[in-house]
């Protein structure tokens, strides 16, 4: 069995090194390299890293799935510095059976000191929970779930996180999200996509104001239909953001003075509300405005284009790019690509895309431009 | 992008320095690190296509594998460290022990059964 000759290289490098190449693993993987040699027994269990992967279709993939996240969880020596767990319930009945075990495993890895924690978690029914363990562990740094449902929390304390990202997550109502968020003191990027609620309870004046994240940097909100607090957004970079009817006065947000890409989704193409709201930006630069919001519709909208009295101050200073996606011809439409024409003096992209058979392409090319560097480009 | 060699440079004062020493690492693959902190640091190639590049670097035995990971955690450069790791990660995916053990020419496989 042994040859005490030969040592192979492999097993030679140091614990650190060889932890570090088993953390690119699924801890499945990581488990079978125990049984290498005395060597690989004794590490795998202090891989700071915990990846779980399963799709589970039928009662005995379930029980072995079980026993093994048990038993690695059970195992393990070092703290967790990063664990995922992304499952795919197959079957209605073992979705119902294997809640409260995930429910255990999640409270277990937040007790070890977890950093970055990523679930992702599938089910027919989303009957999956959001564990409130979760929601006051002091070590967490990154949070990313996906399709869980959060609801049934009163406190959140989450002084370390810095990314927060929710993918198709249910909230009870926007009170609900703006508490999460509230206990995120210092969040660096936030992610909410396609949030539902429950309920289409509005927010008062007081909780409009009182949501402050100063060191937020970035947010993608697209799919998210809901009046989101605006003035927790004041210090962002990067913003996705659905426009819709809620966000009707423009007048009283505080203005983006750190932002310089936005993306808007709009479901009902407020042409008149987009200058209102460039007017809030005055450091942007690159602006991309897609209509029908993330989901997918567009209403169809009669709207009088004014021409504004004003020009909001990014595009006379900045305002390089502007994209306009699903473009459908209206009059409003075109009235507002001919307003940023003439007055954007910087601008170097105008991109529209639109259908094949929408015959735009000559009234916009004698459209007299601010900028003479300005490209016009039409993608049909 | 070496962690060591910036912390070497920040503790020695400037006139004394002139080598660093780097005695644990052999000159090929010195040469080899230099060649992918030269590449890392020019900011000529676009993302994708130094991402190619990352492929190609580390498309080599796997020995000069674990050479450059002893020489990239000495020298604490993080991003070679992954990357290399990273591959060496790869070539063990998939594979059942007996064949880990095969590839690697690890000779002390234990003969009891996997538990899993």
């Amino acid at each position: 069995m042994l040859s005490t000759g030969h040592d192979d290289v492999i097993s030679s490098l140091p614990d650190a090194v060889l932890c570090h190449i088993l953390s690119f693993l699924e801890t499945k993987e990581v488990v079978a390299t125990s049984v290498l040699s005395k060597r690989w027994t004794r590490l795998w269990d202090s891989v700071p890293l915990l990846n779980f992967f399963a799709e589970l279709s039928d009662r005995e993939a379930y029980f072995r799935f079980n026993e093994f996240v048990y038993s690695v969880l059970l195992a393990h020596k070092t703290s967790i510095k990063r664990c995922t767990f992304d499952i795919l319930y197959d079957n209605y009945h073992l979705a119902h059976l294997g809640f409260p075990n995930v429910i255990k495993w999640i409270n277990a890895v937040v007790q070890c000191g977890v950093e970055r924690l990523y679930i992702y978690i599938e089910s027919y029914d989303n009957i999956f929970k959001l564990p409130i363990s979760i929601l006051s562990c002091k070590t967490l740094v990154v949070l990313d779930i996906s399709t869980l449902t959060a609801k049934g929390f009163s406190s959140v304390r989450l002084p370390s996180l810095k990314i927060l990202r929710l993918n198709e997550t249910n909230f009870l109502n926007v009170q609900d999200l703006v508490l999460l968020l509230a206990g995120c003191p210092i969040l660096e990027e936030l992610l909410a996509l396609h949030l539902e609620f429950d309920s289409d309870d509005s927010l008062t004046y007081q909780e409009l104001e009182s949501l402050s994240l100063n060191k937020l940097r970035i947010a993608n909100l697209a799919g998210t239909i809901c009046h989101f607090p605006l003035k927790a957004l004041h210090n962002v970079e990067l913003l996705d953001i659905e426009i819709n009817k809620v966000y009707r006065s423009f007048d009283d947000i505080s203005t983006f003075h750190n932002l310089t890409n936005l993306r808007l989704y709009s479901n009902n193409c407020n042409m008149n509300l987009l200058v209102k709201v460039l007017k809030h930006c005055p450091n942007l630069q690159n602006v991309e405005l897609k209509q029908g919001s993330a989901i997918g519709m567009v209403e169809d909208v009669m709207e009088n284009w004014v021409d504004p009295t004003f020009v909001p101050q990014c595009l006379s200073l900045q305002l390089k790019t502007c994209i306009m996606r699903h473009f459908l011809g209206q009059e409003s439409e075109i009235q507002f690509t001919r307003y940023i024409l003439k007055n954007a003096r910087v601008l170097q992209t105008m991109k529209i895309h639109c259908g094949e058979d929408l015959e735009i392409e000559k009234e916009l090319s004698l459209c007299p431009r601010a900028s003479s560097t300005c490209e016009l480009i039409i993608i049909q | 992008m070496s962690k060591t060699v910036k912390d070497a440079i920040e503790t020695i004062p400037t006139d004394e320095i002139n080598s660093i020493s780097l005695s644990l690492v052999r000159s090929e693959i010195l040469t080899k690190v230099i060649e992918y902190c030269k590449k890392h640091n020019s900011a000529q190639m676009s993302d994708v296509d130094l991402m190619d590049w990352d492929v190609e670097f580390a498309n080599v035995h796997y020995t000069t594998l674990f050479d450059l990971v002893l020489s990239a955690n000495y020298m604490n450069i993080n991003c070679l460290l992954d990357l290399v790791c990273g591959k060496i990660a790869d070539m063990i995916k998939g594979k059942t022990p007996g064949e880990i053990a095969k590839l690697f020419d690890i000779k002390d496989v234990s003969t009891y059964e996997e538990d899993n």
